[in-house]
Parts: C-alpha cells; structure tokens; sequence
C-alpha cells in the first residue's frame, strides 16, 4: 500500500462514489479517523465525487419550493433561541414517523372501537343463537310427540278403553288409547270441574295377565308429570 | 441562477452563511439561488420525482439554515457539502433505506477540487466534468452512473449488469482514476478565504 497506509487514493474515489461494501466503508473511516493524512485525500475524494453532479443539466425548482422555505425558517425562528438543539431529535422523529402516525394512530382507535363492538354483537347472537336452538329442541320434541300420538292412533292394534267414573268426578268421563306394541298410551278425559289443584293423579295400565303398568302421573296445577301422549279435550 | 442571485455572485458562500449564522433569511435565499437549479438537477435525476427532489431540496437548505453555527471553513466548501448530501439523501429515499442521525450537515467534509460559487464557474466545470465522463468506455460509465446516481455498490452493479463482480470492481477503479487525472486536482480556491460581504 501507498506510503505505509492502508488504502490507495482510488479506495477513496470508490468510497465516495458509494461502491464499497459496509465492512470495507468502515475501514477507510476508521482509518481516516486517526490519519489526517487520509482524511484530507477523502475529504478531496467527496469533492471529486460530488462534481460528477455538474454532469446533469441544472433543473430550475418550483417557485413554491422557496416560498415554502422561507415560510419554513420563519416558522422556526418564531419564539425560540435553543430550538438549534433541542428540537432537533423531536423533529427528526417527526419527520420519520408524523405522517405514519398520523395515518395510524386514528385507524388504530377505529380498529380498536370495531373490535369491541363485534365482540359484544357476537356474545348477543350467541345468546340468540342458544335460545332458537332450545326453542328448536322444544319443537322437535313437540313433532316427536305428535308423531307418536298419530301412529297411536292410525295403528289399527291399538285399543281404546273407556274408564268407569268414581265418585269424586260425577259426570266426568275418560278414556285410555293403548297401544301394547309401540308401548304407547293416550290418556283423554272430559270433566266438569276442574281437578283440585292441590292433587296428582297416578294411572295406571292393568294388563288382563301381569303386574299394572305405570302409565304417568297427573297434576293439574302445574301440568308436571304428565303422561306425554296425555290429550285434555273441551268440556 | 436568477437576477437577485446574480447580484451576489461577489459574495462568497463562507460569507453567505456568516450571515446565516446571524438569522439573515436573505442570505440563505442567495444560498437557495445559487445551488438549487445544481441541486434540483441531481435529485430529479436520482429520484426521477419532481415533488421528492423538490422536498429534499428545501430539506437540505433548511438543514442549513439550522446548523450554520457548526460549518468550518477549514472542512470544505458549502457546494461540495450542499452536492453530497443532496445526493445522499436522494439515494437514501431510492432505496429506502433511513438516513442516520449523524448524516448531517457538518459530519463529511467535502474538499471541492475548484470553487464553483458563480454561475460562469459552474458552466466551466460542468464542461470539464462532461468531458471526462465522455473520455470513459461505455462499460465505466455505466458503472459510474449505477454507483453516482442509483447508490449500487460493487457487487449490486455486477448483479444489475450481470457482468463478473471483479470485472465490475476493475472497471470502477480504472474510471475514478481517469476521472482523477481528468478533474482538476485540489486548490486552494476551494476553500476561499472568509470575506466580508
């Protein structure tokens, strides 16, 4: 190398014109640093460089760009001595991240407002959504029972046996569609007044052969308990 | 340059931002019509965006008119420093990559070979540098364009070109050479002596 130093004077040229790689830039300002010597030739080699910029014809600016600065020094200058240092970092952050942050930051809040409402729609709906689905259990066991009353009644085994009135329920009547093989039995009565409310009735099936068969249990007040195929007609 | 600006092509940069350093926005407006056709011409050439170059261009001014104070004459020329950052930053934008903080204004000292503060002085200049661009083979200028006013090092030309990577890297040594025996060599003219304006 030239004269005991590191770098010949094209290295220089080279950094200047920006063609070096990362590792081979910190090299020569490393050695720059410490060699007034080399520092003087980068200095001079910037310079060269920068002549290589007379080889564009000139472009004359837009008159707004000069306007707009001295609009831009007299809105500095205004009210502040230090602004030199001190505002220096602030602007710089600004300047970096001004427009981004003033893209972002209402679009954050509005994404952040749009999440919250969809959450709280979502738990509605699932609400909603848990309350059609027990109302579609209800009616899918509603069809269940229908169905099971109209086999009842279309099968052509099935038997109807009227019941004997007692005492407690002059005037009343009631019959028992049973049906032994789809082990189904529709209870229906007429009554003149209604059962006392403070009462459960327990039906039983008394097969010709075998032990009685429990056939529901009857509670006017609530309606609990009931045999499902249980039928109440109109006086 | 304009009419205001050729009635202080007698007052030297170093001058100029004596007064800048007083807050004289006058001075600094000389400044702006002395070396803003140069630097407008560079940054529509690197960035090929009129608005982008025109906002570097008054940031660069206004990078001026903050660090006055720091300018040493004894560091070089306003122009050469003026030239380089204008650059930098332009090729900074290109390829999107962020300026640090330490890029400023005083941190590259920049030795301009000839004092270019006139506007005859830059037409002469301009001649000479057009010259010895013309006097490199096709190959060194377009590997001197890539790197001048695109930013590519080395090995990013050799991709762009797809020559070999030390072909590239001769062909780039031999056309700073020429360009070094082409330009004028250092002068003292390039940092002129402070002046009262």
């Amino acid at each position: 190398m030239p004269n005991g130093h590191p770098f010949e004077d094209a290295d220089y040229d080279l950094y200047a014109l920006g063609a070096l790689r990362g590792e081979e830039n910190a090299a020569i300002e490393s050695h720059a640093a410490s060699c007034q010597e080399c520092a003087q030739k980068l200095a001079q080699a910037r310079g060269r460089i920068a002549l290589l910029a007379l080889a564009v014809d000139p472009v004359q600016p837009s008159p707004g760009v000069k306007e707009s600065l001295m609009r831009q020094l007299n809105a500095s200058a205004e009210g502040h001595e230090t602004w030199q240092r001190t505002e220096e970092p602030s602007r710089v952050r600004y300047r970096a991240t001004g427009w981004w942050t003033a893209i972002w930051a209402p679009a954050a809040v509005a994404f952040a407002c749009i999440t919250i409402f969809l959450v709280v729609e979502n738990r509605k709906l699932d609400q909603q959504l848990g309350g059609m689905r027990a109302d579609v259990a209800q009616l899918q066991s509603q069809v269940q029972d229908t169905e099971a009353n109209v086999a009842l009644f279309s099968a052509k085994d099935t038997i109807r046996v009227a019941l004997a009135p007692s005492k407690e329920f002059r005037g009343a009547s009631a019959s028992v569609r049973y049906n032994a093989r789809l082990g189904k039995a529709f209870y229906s009565d007429s009554l003149p007044t209604p059962a006392p409310p403070d009462k459960s009735y327990q039906l039983w099936l008394v097969p010709a052969d075998g032990k009685p068969i429990s056939a529901g249990i009857l509670a006017p007040a609530t309606g609990a308990g009931r045999p499902r195929s249980r039928r109440r007609r109109s006086p | 340059m304009n009419a205001a600006a050729a009635t202080d092509q007698r007052i030297s940069d170093w001058s100029l931002i004596e007064r800048v350093v007083a807050r004289d926005e006058t001075a600094l407006a000389a400044l702006y019509d002395r070396y803003s056709g140069l630097l407008c011409g560079i940054l529509n050439r690197i960035l090929r965006d009129a608005q982008a170059a025109e906002e570097i261009l008054q940031d660069v001014f206004f990078q001026v008119w903050r660090n006055a104070a720091q300018f040493d004459p004894a560091r070089g020329s306003i122009a050469g420093w003026l030239v380089v950052a204008a650059r930098n930053r332009a090729i900074s934008r290109l390829r999107r990559r962020n300026l640090g903080e330490t890029e400023e204004l005083v941190e590259n000292t920049v030795v301009l070979p000839t004092n270019i503060e006139t506007e005859a002085a830059q037409k002469e200049m301009m001649g000479k540098v057009r010259t010895a661009l013309a006097d490199l083979s096709k190959d060194q200028q377009q590997a001197v364009e890539l790197a001048y006013f695109e930013g590519l090092t080395h090995s990013e030309i050799a991709a762009r070109t797809g020559d070999p990577l030390g072909t590239v890297k001769t062909r780039l040594r031999s056309a700073v050479e020429s360009l070094r025996k082409k330009l004028p060599a250092p002068g003292q003219e390039s940092i002129p002596a402070k002046e009262n304006a």
